[in-house]
Protein backbone atom coordinates (compact mmCIF):
# COMPACT_ATOMS: atom_id res chain seq x y z
CA UNK A 1 0.00 0.00 0.00
CA UNK A 2 2.87 2.37 0.88
CA UNK A 3 4.38 1.80 -2.59
CA UNK A 4 1.07 2.56 -4.27
CA UNK A 5 0.62 5.78 -2.30
CA UNK A 6 4.20 6.85 -3.02
CA UNK A 7 3.73 6.45 -6.79
CA UNK A 8 0.40 8.31 -6.61
CA UNK A 9 1.96 11.15 -4.60
CA UNK A 10 4.90 11.57 -6.97
CA UNK A 11 2.57 11.52 -10.00
CA UNK A 12 0.45 14.22 -8.37
CA UNK A 13 3.48 16.36 -7.44
CA UNK A 14 5.05 16.01 -10.88
CA UNK A 15 1.76 16.91 -12.56
CA UNK A 16 0.95 19.86 -10.35
CA UNK A 17 4.41 21.37 -10.85
CA UNK A 18 4.24 21.09 -14.65
CA UNK A 19 4.04 24.49 -16.34
CA UNK A 20 1.34 23.20 -18.67
CA UNK A 21 -0.82 22.33 -15.67
CA UNK A 22 -0.44 25.78 -14.12
CA UNK A 23 -1.09 27.46 -17.48
CA UNK A 24 -4.29 25.50 -18.03
CA UNK A 25 -5.52 26.20 -14.51
CA UNK A 26 -4.94 29.97 -14.80
CA UNK A 27 -6.62 30.02 -18.23
CA UNK A 28 -9.60 28.00 -16.96
CA UNK A 29 -10.09 30.19 -13.89
CA UNK A 30 -10.09 33.32 -16.07
CA UNK A 31 -12.51 31.64 -18.47
CA UNK A 32 -14.92 30.65 -15.69
CA UNK A 33 -14.79 34.06 -14.04
CA UNK A 34 -15.48 35.66 -17.39
CA UNK A 35 -18.19 33.19 -18.45
CA UNK A 36 -20.97 35.43 -17.11
CA UNK A 37 -19.74 38.35 -19.17
CA UNK A 38 -19.70 36.16 -22.28
CA UNK A 39 -23.23 34.99 -21.41
CA UNK A 40 -24.27 38.62 -21.07
CA UNK A 41 -23.69 39.03 -24.82
CA UNK A 42 -26.10 36.19 -25.61
CA UNK A 43 -29.83 36.53 -26.23
CA UNK A 44 -30.96 33.80 -23.85
CA UNK A 45 -31.16 33.57 -20.08
CA UNK A 46 -27.78 34.78 -18.74
CA UNK A 47 -27.83 32.36 -15.83
CA UNK A 48 -28.54 29.32 -17.98
CA UNK A 49 -25.86 30.31 -20.51
CA UNK A 50 -23.39 30.90 -17.66
CA UNK A 51 -24.13 27.43 -16.28
CA UNK A 52 -23.81 25.91 -19.74
CA UNK A 53 -20.45 27.57 -20.40
CA UNK A 54 -19.20 26.75 -16.92
CA UNK A 55 -20.06 23.05 -16.98
CA UNK A 56 -18.79 22.65 -20.55
CA UNK A 57 -15.57 24.41 -19.54
CA UNK A 58 -15.15 22.03 -16.61
CA UNK A 59 -15.66 19.14 -18.98
CA UNK A 60 -12.92 20.42 -21.32
CA UNK A 61 -10.58 21.06 -18.41
CA UNK A 62 -11.10 17.51 -17.18
CA UNK A 63 -10.65 16.12 -20.68
CA UNK A 64 -7.31 17.89 -21.02
CA UNK A 65 -6.14 16.60 -17.64
CA UNK A 66 -7.43 13.08 -18.15
CA UNK A 67 -6.12 12.43 -21.64
CA UNK A 68 -3.35 14.85 -22.49
CA UNK A 69 -1.63 15.02 -19.10
CA UNK A 70 -2.08 11.28 -18.42
CA UNK A 71 -0.57 10.13 -21.70
CA UNK A 72 2.25 12.68 -21.55
CA UNK A 73 3.23 11.95 -17.92
CA UNK A 74 3.31 8.18 -18.51
CA UNK A 75 5.20 8.60 -21.80
CA UNK A 76 7.72 10.81 -20.00
CA UNK A 77 8.36 8.02 -17.50
CA UNK A 78 8.80 5.42 -20.22
CA UNK A 79 10.72 7.46 -22.81
CA UNK A 80 13.15 8.99 -20.36
CA UNK A 81 13.56 5.67 -18.54
CA UNK A 82 12.60 7.16 -15.18
CA UNK A 83 10.42 4.07 -14.86
CA UNK A 84 13.63 1.99 -14.40
CA UNK A 85 14.07 3.59 -11.01
CA UNK A 86 10.53 2.61 -10.02
CA UNK A 87 9.93 -0.90 -11.33
CA UNK A 88 13.40 -2.11 -10.32
CA UNK A 89 12.28 -1.68 -6.71
CA UNK A 90 10.43 -4.46 -4.82
CA UNK A 91 7.08 -3.59 -6.37
CA UNK A 92 4.84 -5.44 -8.80
CA UNK A 93 4.13 -3.81 -12.15
CA UNK A 94 0.41 -3.55 -11.36
CA UNK A 95 1.30 -1.28 -8.43
CA UNK A 96 2.94 1.14 -10.85
CA UNK A 97 -0.20 1.18 -13.04
CA UNK A 98 -2.61 1.68 -10.13
CA UNK A 99 -0.34 4.21 -8.43
CA UNK A 100 -0.21 6.28 -11.61
CA UNK A 101 -3.99 6.02 -11.93
CA UNK A 102 -4.61 7.23 -8.37
CA UNK A 103 -2.15 10.11 -8.78
CA UNK A 104 -3.73 11.21 -12.05
CA UNK A 105 -7.23 10.97 -10.55
CA UNK A 106 -6.14 13.19 -7.64
CA UNK A 107 -4.56 15.64 -10.08
CA UNK A 108 -7.68 15.82 -12.25
CA UNK A 109 -10.02 16.17 -9.27
CA UNK A 110 -7.82 18.93 -7.88
CA UNK A 111 -7.88 20.81 -11.21
CA UNK A 112 -11.64 20.35 -11.53
CA UNK A 113 -12.18 21.55 -7.95
CA UNK A 114 -10.28 24.78 -8.68
CA UNK A 115 -12.32 25.21 -11.86
CA UNK A 116 -15.55 24.51 -9.95
CA UNK A 117 -14.78 27.16 -7.33
CA UNK A 118 -14.13 29.78 -10.04
CA UNK A 119 -17.31 28.71 -11.85
CA UNK A 120 -19.41 28.86 -8.66
CA UNK A 121 -18.08 32.34 -7.80
CA UNK A 122 -19.06 33.53 -11.25
CA UNK A 123 -22.46 31.79 -11.09
CA UNK A 124 -23.20 33.12 -7.62
CA UNK A 125 -22.37 36.67 -8.71
CA UNK A 126 -24.73 36.54 -11.70
CA UNK A 127 -27.41 34.77 -9.67
CA UNK A 128 -27.39 37.63 -7.17
CA UNK A 129 -27.34 40.34 -9.85
CA UNK A 130 -29.65 38.70 -12.42
CA UNK A 131 -32.73 40.73 -13.42
CA UNK A 132 -35.91 39.50 -11.73
CA UNK A 133 -37.50 38.82 -15.10
CA UNK A 134 -35.18 35.85 -15.49
CA UNK A 135 -35.66 32.66 -13.43
CA UNK A 136 -33.25 32.93 -10.50
CA UNK A 137 -33.59 29.27 -9.54
CA UNK A 138 -30.38 27.23 -9.72
CA UNK A 139 -30.38 23.47 -9.01
CA UNK A 140 -27.31 23.50 -6.75
CA UNK A 141 -27.60 19.81 -5.76
CA UNK A 142 -27.78 18.77 -9.39
CA UNK A 143 -24.72 20.90 -10.11
CA UNK A 144 -22.88 19.03 -7.37
CA UNK A 145 -24.07 15.70 -8.81
CA UNK A 146 -22.99 16.78 -12.29
CA UNK A 147 -19.54 17.60 -10.85
CA UNK A 148 -19.26 14.20 -9.12
CA UNK A 149 -20.28 12.36 -12.27
CA UNK A 150 -17.87 14.47 -14.31
CA UNK A 151 -15.09 13.24 -12.00
CA UNK A 152 -16.10 9.62 -12.56
CA UNK A 153 -16.13 10.25 -16.30
CA UNK A 154 -12.59 11.59 -16.02
CA UNK A 155 -11.46 8.58 -13.96
CA UNK A 156 -12.75 6.39 -16.76
CA UNK A 157 -10.91 8.50 -19.34
CA UNK A 158 -7.69 8.29 -17.29
CA UNK A 159 -8.07 4.49 -17.24
CA UNK A 160 -8.53 4.58 -21.04
CA UNK A 161 -5.40 6.74 -21.42
CA UNK A 162 -3.39 4.40 -19.16
CA UNK A 163 -4.69 1.37 -21.04
CA UNK A 164 -3.50 2.73 -24.39
CA UNK A 165 -0.23 4.00 -22.89
CA UNK A 166 0.51 0.47 -21.64
CA UNK A 167 1.10 -0.83 -25.15
CA UNK A 168 1.29 2.09 -27.62
CA UNK A 169 4.82 2.89 -28.72
CA UNK A 170 4.38 6.66 -28.50
CA UNK A 171 2.37 9.10 -26.41
CA UNK A 172 0.89 10.64 -29.57
CA UNK A 173 -0.66 7.32 -30.61
CA UNK A 174 -1.94 6.71 -27.07
CA UNK A 175 -3.40 10.22 -27.02
CA UNK A 176 -5.03 9.73 -30.43
CA UNK A 177 -6.67 6.41 -29.48
CA UNK A 178 -7.83 7.78 -26.12
CA UNK A 179 -9.33 10.84 -27.76
CA UNK A 180 -11.09 8.71 -30.38
CA UNK A 181 -12.49 6.57 -27.56
CA UNK A 182 -13.72 9.73 -25.86
CA UNK A 183 -15.36 11.11 -29.01
CA UNK A 184 -17.06 7.81 -29.76
CA UNK A 185 -18.11 7.24 -26.14
CA UNK A 186 -19.54 10.73 -25.80
CA UNK A 187 -21.71 10.35 -28.91
CA UNK A 188 -22.89 6.74 -28.68
CA UNK A 189 -26.25 7.69 -27.18
CA UNK A 190 -26.97 10.32 -29.84
CA UNK A 191 -26.12 7.95 -32.68
CA UNK A 192 -28.33 5.24 -31.14
CA UNK A 193 -31.22 7.72 -31.02
CA UNK A 194 -30.71 8.63 -34.68
CA UNK A 195 -30.51 4.98 -35.70
CA UNK A 196 -33.75 4.17 -33.83
CA UNK A 197 -35.55 7.05 -35.51
CA UNK A 198 -36.94 7.11 -39.05
CA UNK A 199 -33.56 8.34 -40.30
CA UNK A 200 -32.05 5.04 -39.23
CA UNK A 201 -34.24 3.05 -41.60
CA UNK A 202 -31.96 4.02 -44.50
CA UNK A 203 -28.79 2.79 -42.76
CA UNK A 204 -27.43 -0.58 -43.88
CA UNK A 205 -27.96 -3.50 -41.45
CA UNK A 206 -24.19 -4.22 -41.46
CA UNK A 207 -23.45 -0.69 -40.27
CA UNK A 208 -26.14 -1.07 -37.62
CA UNK A 209 -24.55 -4.34 -36.46
CA UNK A 210 -21.13 -2.64 -36.19
CA UNK A 211 -22.72 0.19 -34.24
CA UNK A 212 -24.53 -2.20 -31.91
CA UNK A 213 -21.23 -3.93 -31.17
CA UNK A 214 -19.60 -0.54 -30.46
CA UNK A 215 -22.55 0.53 -28.33
CA UNK A 216 -22.20 -2.40 -25.95
CA UNK A 217 -18.40 -2.64 -26.11
CA UNK A 218 -17.24 0.98 -25.88
CA UNK A 219 -17.77 3.11 -22.77
CA UNK A 220 -20.98 5.12 -22.96
CA UNK A 221 -19.67 8.40 -21.59
CA UNK A 222 -22.87 10.33 -22.26
CA UNK A 223 -24.48 8.45 -19.36
CA UNK A 224 -22.12 10.29 -17.03
CA UNK A 225 -22.98 13.70 -18.46
CA UNK A 226 -25.53 15.40 -16.19
CA UNK A 227 -24.94 18.89 -17.58
CA UNK A 228 -28.38 19.29 -19.15
CA UNK A 229 -30.13 17.99 -16.03
CA UNK A 230 -28.23 20.50 -13.88
CA UNK A 231 -28.71 23.52 -16.16
CA UNK A 232 -32.41 22.90 -16.95
CA UNK A 233 -33.23 21.27 -13.60
CA UNK A 234 -34.48 18.06 -15.23
CA UNK A 235 -35.64 15.16 -13.04
CA UNK A 236 -33.07 12.44 -12.25
CA UNK A 237 -33.70 8.79 -11.45
CA UNK A 238 -31.68 7.87 -8.34
CA UNK A 239 -31.48 4.12 -8.96
CA UNK A 240 -30.45 4.82 -12.54
CA UNK A 241 -27.66 7.06 -11.32
CA UNK A 242 -26.34 4.33 -9.02
CA UNK A 243 -26.33 1.86 -11.91
CA UNK A 244 -24.43 4.35 -14.05
CA UNK A 245 -21.82 4.77 -11.32
CA UNK A 246 -21.42 0.98 -11.01
CA UNK A 247 -21.09 0.78 -14.80
CA UNK A 248 -18.39 3.50 -14.86
CA UNK A 249 -16.44 1.95 -11.98
CA UNK A 250 -16.62 -1.54 -13.49
CA UNK A 251 -15.40 -0.27 -16.86
CA UNK A 252 -12.57 1.67 -15.18
CA UNK A 253 -11.48 -1.39 -13.18
CA UNK A 254 -11.61 -3.65 -16.24
CA UNK A 255 -9.36 -1.24 -18.17
CA UNK A 256 -6.92 -1.00 -15.27
CA UNK A 257 -6.74 -4.78 -14.92
CA UNK A 258 -6.11 -4.98 -18.69
CA UNK A 259 -3.42 -2.29 -18.49
CA UNK A 260 -1.79 -4.02 -15.49
CA UNK A 261 -1.67 -7.33 -17.37
CA UNK A 262 -0.19 -5.76 -20.52
CA UNK A 263 2.31 -3.70 -18.52
CA UNK A 264 3.45 -6.77 -16.57
CA UNK A 265 4.44 -8.37 -19.90
CA UNK A 266 5.95 -5.21 -21.36
CA UNK A 267 9.67 -5.12 -22.08
CA UNK A 268 11.09 -1.87 -20.74
CA UNK A 269 13.93 -1.36 -23.20
CA UNK B 1 24.08 -19.52 -2.08
CA UNK B 2 25.28 -16.86 -4.54
CA UNK B 3 24.04 -13.28 -4.58
CA UNK B 4 23.45 -13.40 -8.33
CA UNK B 5 22.91 -16.60 -10.30
CA UNK B 6 22.49 -16.55 -14.06
CA UNK B 7 21.88 -19.96 -15.61
CA UNK B 8 21.95 -20.23 -19.41
CA UNK B 9 20.46 -16.79 -20.05
CA UNK B 10 19.66 -16.00 -23.66
CA UNK B 11 18.01 -12.97 -25.16
CA UNK B 12 17.31 -12.11 -28.79
CA UNK B 13 15.87 -8.86 -30.07
CA UNK B 14 13.80 -8.65 -33.21
CA UNK B 15 14.63 -5.86 -35.64
CA UNK B 16 12.06 -5.49 -38.36
CA UNK B 17 10.16 -8.54 -39.51
CA UNK B 18 12.96 -11.00 -40.10
CA UNK B 19 16.22 -9.76 -38.59
CA UNK B 20 17.15 -11.08 -35.16
CA UNK B 21 19.97 -9.82 -32.98
CA UNK B 22 21.40 -12.08 -30.33
CA UNK B 23 22.08 -9.84 -27.33
CA UNK B 24 22.96 -12.52 -24.78
CA UNK B 25 23.82 -16.15 -25.53
CA UNK B 26 23.65 -18.90 -22.91
CA UNK B 27 25.24 -16.81 -20.19
CA UNK B 28 26.22 -18.51 -16.93
CA UNK B 29 27.46 -16.39 -14.06
CA UNK B 30 27.64 -16.44 -10.27
CA UNK B 31 28.45 -13.49 -8.06
CA UNK B 32 29.37 -14.23 -4.45
CA UNK B 33 28.69 -12.28 -1.25
CA UNK B 34 30.91 -9.28 -0.52
CA UNK B 35 32.72 -9.14 -3.85
CA UNK B 36 32.92 -6.30 -6.31
CA UNK B 37 32.23 -7.95 -9.59
CA UNK B 38 33.22 -6.20 -12.81
CA UNK B 39 31.17 -6.77 -15.92
CA UNK B 40 33.06 -5.47 -18.93
CA UNK B 41 32.73 -5.58 -22.66
CA UNK B 42 32.64 -3.27 -25.66
CA UNK B 43 29.52 -1.27 -26.47
CA UNK B 44 26.73 -3.55 -27.63
CA UNK B 45 28.20 -6.61 -25.90
CA UNK B 46 24.97 -7.33 -24.02
CA UNK B 47 25.93 -5.90 -20.61
CA UNK B 48 22.90 -3.63 -20.24
CA UNK B 49 20.59 -6.36 -21.55
CA UNK B 50 21.90 -8.75 -18.88
CA UNK B 51 21.41 -6.12 -16.18
CA UNK B 52 17.90 -5.28 -17.38
CA UNK B 53 17.03 -8.98 -17.20
CA UNK B 54 18.43 -9.20 -13.66
CA UNK B 55 16.36 -6.19 -12.59
CA UNK B 56 13.15 -7.54 -14.16
CA UNK B 57 12.90 -4.77 -16.77
CA UNK B 58 13.00 -7.21 -19.67
CA UNK B 59 12.55 -10.96 -19.83
CA UNK B 60 14.99 -13.62 -21.08
CA UNK B 61 14.01 -15.98 -23.90
CA UNK B 62 15.57 -18.83 -21.95
CA UNK B 63 17.41 -19.44 -18.70
CA UNK B 64 17.01 -18.81 -15.01
CA UNK B 65 17.90 -15.76 -12.91
CA UNK B 66 18.10 -15.63 -9.14
CA UNK B 67 18.84 -12.68 -6.89
CA UNK B 68 19.72 -13.50 -3.29
CA UNK B 69 18.35 -16.99 -3.81
CA UNK B 70 14.96 -15.91 -5.15
CA UNK B 71 13.61 -15.90 -8.73
CA UNK B 72 14.10 -12.43 -10.23
CA UNK B 73 10.41 -12.15 -11.16
CA UNK B 74 9.39 -11.95 -7.49
CA UNK B 75 9.35 -8.35 -6.22
CA UNK B 76 10.67 -9.67 -2.89
CA UNK B 77 13.92 -10.65 -4.67
CA UNK B 78 14.64 -6.94 -5.14
CA UNK B 79 14.01 -6.00 -1.50
CA UNK B 80 17.74 -5.97 -0.70
CA UNK B 81 18.89 -4.85 -4.13
CA UNK B 82 19.82 -1.31 -5.16
CA UNK B 83 19.99 -0.40 -8.83
CA UNK B 84 21.89 2.38 -10.59
CA UNK B 85 20.68 2.44 -14.21
CA UNK B 86 22.68 3.94 -17.05
CA UNK B 87 22.00 7.68 -17.34
CA UNK B 88 18.42 7.75 -16.11
CA UNK B 89 16.36 10.94 -16.21
CA UNK B 90 14.94 11.82 -12.82
CA UNK B 91 11.65 13.50 -11.92
CA UNK B 92 12.44 17.15 -12.78
CA UNK B 93 10.03 18.73 -10.36
CA UNK B 94 10.96 16.79 -7.22
CA UNK B 95 13.70 17.89 -4.83
CA UNK B 96 16.58 15.57 -3.98
CA UNK B 97 15.05 14.96 -0.56
CA UNK B 98 11.61 14.15 -2.00
CA UNK B 99 13.18 11.76 -4.49
CA UNK B 100 14.98 9.80 -1.75
CA UNK B 101 11.77 9.63 0.32
CA UNK B 102 10.02 8.30 -2.76
CA UNK B 103 12.72 5.66 -3.37
CA UNK B 104 12.53 4.61 0.28
CA UNK B 105 8.75 4.34 0.19
CA UNK B 106 9.05 2.02 -2.83
CA UNK B 107 11.05 -0.30 -0.56
CA UNK B 108 8.18 -0.11 1.93
CA UNK B 109 10.01 2.15 4.40
CA UNK B 110 8.00 4.64 6.46
CA UNK B 111 8.81 8.40 6.56
CA UNK B 112 9.87 7.89 10.20
CA UNK B 113 12.38 5.21 9.18
CA UNK B 114 13.63 7.38 6.35
CA UNK B 115 14.01 10.63 8.27
CA UNK B 116 17.65 10.12 9.27
CA UNK B 117 18.58 7.81 6.42
CA UNK B 118 17.74 10.36 3.71
CA UNK B 119 20.05 13.04 5.10
CA UNK B 120 22.81 10.54 5.96
CA UNK B 121 22.85 9.50 2.32
CA UNK B 122 22.67 13.08 1.12
CA UNK B 123 25.79 13.74 3.15
CA UNK B 124 27.48 10.55 1.95
CA UNK B 125 27.08 11.53 -1.71
CA UNK B 126 27.88 15.20 -1.03
CA UNK B 127 24.43 16.61 -1.79
CA UNK B 128 23.40 17.86 1.63
CA UNK B 129 23.44 21.50 0.54
CA UNK B 130 21.37 20.74 -2.57
CA UNK B 131 18.85 18.46 -0.89
CA UNK B 132 15.95 20.91 -1.05
CA UNK B 133 16.61 21.99 -4.63
CA UNK B 134 14.58 20.72 -7.58
CA UNK B 135 16.29 17.97 -9.58
CA UNK B 136 16.13 19.89 -12.85
CA UNK B 137 18.75 22.25 -11.40
CA UNK B 138 21.17 19.36 -10.65
CA UNK B 139 24.24 18.80 -12.83
CA UNK B 140 24.79 15.40 -14.40
CA UNK B 141 27.31 14.47 -11.71
CA UNK B 142 24.88 15.47 -8.95
CA UNK B 143 22.08 13.45 -10.55
CA UNK B 144 24.34 10.41 -10.76
CA UNK B 145 25.28 10.75 -7.09
CA UNK B 146 21.61 11.00 -6.17
CA UNK B 147 20.87 7.86 -8.20
CA UNK B 148 23.55 6.07 -6.20
CA UNK B 149 22.03 7.41 -2.98
CA UNK B 150 18.58 6.08 -3.93
CA UNK B 151 20.15 2.68 -4.61
CA UNK B 152 21.49 2.65 -1.05
CA UNK B 153 18.31 3.86 0.65
CA UNK B 154 17.17 0.45 1.92
CA UNK B 155 20.68 -0.62 2.99
CA UNK B 156 20.89 -3.25 0.22
CA UNK B 157 23.10 -6.33 0.19
CA UNK B 158 23.57 -6.10 -3.57
CA UNK B 159 24.08 -2.96 -5.66
CA UNK B 160 23.85 -3.30 -9.42
CA UNK B 161 25.51 -0.44 -11.31
CA UNK B 162 25.18 -0.04 -15.05
CA UNK B 163 27.93 2.26 -16.37
CA UNK B 164 27.83 4.49 -13.27
CA UNK B 165 30.78 6.57 -14.48
CA UNK B 166 29.66 7.28 -18.03
CA UNK B 167 29.47 10.93 -18.99
CA UNK B 168 30.98 12.18 -15.74
CA UNK B 169 33.89 14.60 -15.39
CA UNK B 170 37.14 13.35 -13.78
CA UNK B 171 36.32 14.80 -10.34
CA UNK B 172 32.86 13.18 -10.26
CA UNK B 173 34.40 9.89 -11.45
CA UNK B 174 36.91 9.93 -8.61
CA UNK B 175 34.18 10.69 -6.07
CA UNK B 176 32.03 7.80 -7.25
CA UNK B 177 35.03 5.46 -7.30
CA UNK B 178 35.76 6.43 -3.69
CA UNK B 179 32.12 5.78 -2.84
CA UNK B 180 32.30 2.30 -4.38
CA UNK B 181 35.46 1.60 -2.37
CA UNK B 182 33.71 2.70 0.83
CA UNK B 183 30.85 0.31 0.03
CA UNK B 184 33.37 -2.51 -0.20
CA UNK B 185 34.37 -1.74 3.38
CA UNK B 186 30.71 -2.15 4.37
CA UNK B 187 30.83 -5.68 2.82
CA UNK B 188 28.31 -4.84 0.12
CA UNK B 189 28.20 -6.92 -3.03
CA UNK B 190 28.57 -4.75 -6.12
CA UNK B 191 27.88 -5.70 -9.70
CA UNK B 192 29.73 -3.04 -11.67
CA UNK B 193 29.24 -2.78 -15.41
CA UNK B 194 31.57 -0.72 -17.60
CA UNK B 195 33.10 -0.68 -21.04
CA UNK B 196 36.27 0.92 -19.65
CA UNK B 197 38.69 -1.71 -18.42
CA UNK B 198 40.69 0.71 -16.30
CA UNK B 199 37.63 1.58 -14.16
CA UNK B 200 36.99 -2.07 -13.46
CA UNK B 201 40.63 -2.84 -12.69
CA UNK B 202 40.67 -0.11 -10.05
CA UNK B 203 37.94 -1.55 -7.83
CA UNK B 204 36.89 -5.08 -8.79
CA UNK B 205 37.80 -8.40 -7.21
CA UNK B 206 36.64 -10.48 -10.17
CA UNK B 207 35.80 -9.61 -13.74
CA UNK B 208 33.68 -11.13 -16.47
CA UNK B 209 34.22 -10.15 -20.09
CA UNK B 210 31.22 -10.24 -22.37
CA UNK B 211 31.62 -10.00 -26.14
CA UNK B 212 28.73 -10.32 -28.59
CA UNK B 213 26.56 -11.71 -25.81
CA UNK B 214 28.98 -14.47 -24.86
CA UNK B 215 31.15 -14.86 -21.81
CA UNK B 216 34.76 -14.80 -22.99
CA UNK B 217 36.65 -14.42 -19.74
CA UNK B 218 36.09 -14.81 -16.02
CA UNK B 219 38.90 -14.14 -13.57
CA UNK B 220 40.92 -11.51 -11.75
CA UNK B 221 41.26 -7.99 -13.20
CA UNK B 222 45.01 -8.37 -13.66
CA UNK B 223 44.71 -11.32 -15.98
CA UNK B 224 41.98 -9.85 -18.16
CA UNK B 225 43.91 -7.14 -20.00
CA UNK B 226 45.40 -9.36 -22.69
CA UNK B 227 42.09 -11.15 -23.35
CA UNK B 228 40.26 -7.82 -23.47
CA UNK B 229 42.72 -6.38 -25.99
CA UNK B 230 42.47 -9.49 -28.18
CA UNK B 231 38.67 -9.43 -28.07
CA UNK B 232 38.57 -5.73 -28.91
CA UNK B 233 40.80 -6.34 -31.93
CA UNK B 234 38.47 -9.14 -32.96
CA UNK B 235 35.47 -6.84 -32.62
CA UNK B 236 37.18 -4.14 -34.67
CA UNK B 237 38.16 -6.54 -37.48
Amino acid sequence: MRQLTAIAQVTFKEGIRERVFLGVIVFSVLLFLGSGFVADLSIGNILKVTQDIGLSGLSFLGLFMAIFLSTSLIAKDLDKKTVYLVVSKPIARWQYVWGKFLGLCALTTFALAIGLIAFLISLFYFWKTAPLIQTPHIAWTKHLLAFIFLNFKMFLLIAIAIFFSSFCSSSLIAFFFSFMFYLTGANLQNVKMILSSRLGEKVSPYLKAIFNFAYYFLPNLSLLDLKQAAVHNLPLNESNLILVLIYALSYTMALLFGASFIFSKKELN
Amino acid sequence: MSVITLNNISKTYKRGLKQKIVAVKKLNLRVEYGEIFGFVGPNGAGKSTTIKIMMGLIFPDAGEVQLLGMPYTQPAARRKVGFVPEQPVLYDHLSGEEFLYFAGALYGLSPKELKNRVWQLMELVGLKEAGKRRLRSYSKGMQQRLVIAQALIADPELIVMDEPLSGLDPVARMEIMDLIKSLREQKKTIFFSSHILHDVEMVCDRVALLVKGELRFLGTPHSIEETFRRELQECAS
